[in-house]
């Protein structure tokens, strides 16, 4: 099936400033203050000064930190979800 | 007329927010505390939205136009998708939802604020770029192209955002993985030549329709007449080089099992000193009609309205259509310098 590019690409984000009632929010700080919130690539412990992003893969969020190569894991994660659509 | 409205407002907000403080506070201290409070929790929050707001207009600007800019130089074939969008989250009071297929990304505050956007560009590059197209390359070519139009796209910026592209990720990842490597040096001589968005990535869209539409699956031999196409448009991009070691001119015609292409290069010298444009028309026609699907007419520099000339000659025939527009491009010559070129799309009528 073709994909079609209509209309513009959607980029969410999260500013520093809102991190923490971002992590809050979707139930991950807790994990994080209790330095049980790792990197899914790289597996190192993941805190407000190094925190990436996150994503969902099988119904559970993964975060990752703000390595370039753990952020291009998770981008290319995201871009095979869309591929296999 | 707007600048103007601006600071009209400008005026009226200050003089309330100075008569407020001044006159109408000190007569109505019993607000005080309250309005202190509201202050508290407002001004981190103002700082903030500003701070948002500036990365968000940075990156709208900016790549709206480069969009834009590329699609129109790919004859119309939508090779980037229309706009990009920051949607920032949490939202004051509502839940966060993440989808299965999102993912949420930090920008803000970072050593160099050139990262917001490089970061930005590539999220955007990721998921956007060339989605069917992708299907049938080389996972290698297909992220070679991604950097390549990134590099495209952040030539024309300041050399700072330029920088930490190349440090933050192209560096990293191309150190890694030898195979992109090996696509992006070509990918580089072909660009700066101006034959990637002009050339290849139409020609990749051209197919990619075609593809799809006859329900083509991707194969090895697919991919490695792309392979092949890559290494026609390298020899062209360093003609000189070329000529060098074998002793011609590289060739302009590719014919395989899946891709026909002809590149008419308006004017090789020794046609040009001779023949002007008439010969380029000929050969453009005699190549159309021997089979070649898509054929594109380039002109460079002092070449660019022999190019036009040619384009007009052609669309006037009933066995070839021209694909949407021409393509305004630039090149680089060995000296770095920015020179500018247009290339014509034609299509055989079938």
């Amino acid at each position: 099936m073709k994909v079609q590019l209509e209309g513009k690409v959607k980029i969410r984000a999260v500013h520093d400033a809102d991190v923490n009632s971002f992590l809050q929010k979707i139930g991950l700080l807790e994990d994080m203050k209790n330095g049980r919130l790792t990197c899914s690539f790289c597996n190192c412990v993941l805190s407000i000064d190094n925190f990436g992003g996150v994503f969902k893969e099988n119904g559970k969020l993964k975060s990752f930190c703000q390595k370039t190569e753990c952020y291009l894991e998770a981008l290319k994660e995201k871009s095979n979800v869309i591929r296999g659509k | 007329m707007m600048e103007i409205l601006k600071y009209i407002l400008g005026g009226v907000i200050g003089s309330i927010i100075t008569w407020f403080f001044t006159k109408w506070l000190p007569d109505h201290p019993e607000y005080g505390e309250k309005i202190l409070y509201y202050l508290i929790r407002w001004i981190p929050f103002v700082f903030t939205w500003k701070k948002r707001k500036e990365i968000e207009k940075e990156i709208h600007s900016y790549m709206t136009e480069e969009i834009k800019s590329i699609n129109s130089e790919s004859y119309g074939f939508k090779i980037l998708p229309k706009g990009i969008k920051i949607e920032w989250t949490p939202k004051k009071k509502e839940e966060v939802i993440i989808g299965e297929d999102e993912i949420v990304i930090r920008l803000g505050s970072r050593v160099n604020p050139c990262e917001n956007f490089v970061d930005a560009l590539i999220s955007y590059l990721a998921n956007s770029f060339m989605p069917n197209e992708r299907i049938y390359l080389k996972p290698a070519l297909y992220e070679a192209c991604k950097f390549q139009i990134a590099i495209s796209m952040l030539r024309k910026r300041s050399s700072e955002h330029y920088q930490v592209f190349i440090d933050k990720y192209y560096k990293p990842v191309l150190e890694k993985y030898k195979e992109i490597l090996d696509y992006s040096g070509k990918l580089e001589s072909i660009e700066k030549s101006g034959l990637l968005t002009p050339v290849v990535f139409p020609i990749l869209s051209f197919y990619t329709d075609k593809w799809v539409f006859q329900r083509r699956t991707p194969s090895s031999e697919i991919q490695g007449e792309i392979n092949e196409l890559l290494a026609f448009l390298y020899n062209i991009a360093t003609k000189r080089e070329y000529e060098a070691e074998i002793g011609e001119l590289p060739p302009l015609d590719y014919r395989g099992k899946y891709l026909k292409v002809h590149i008419v290069l308006v004017a090789r010298k020794e046609l040009a000193d001779r023949f002007e444009y008439r010969r380029h028309l000929e050969t453009a026609k005699v190549i159309l009609k021997q089979g070649v699907d898509i054929l594109f007419v380039m002109g460079r520099g002092r070449n660019v309205d022999l190019a036009r000339k040619v384009s007009l000659g052609l669309r006037s025939e009933t066995f070839c259509e021209q694909i949407d527009g021409t393509s305004k491009f630039n090149f680089y010559s060995e000296e770095g310098r920015g020179i500018q070129g247009v290339c014509y799309a034609f299509k055989r009528k079938v």
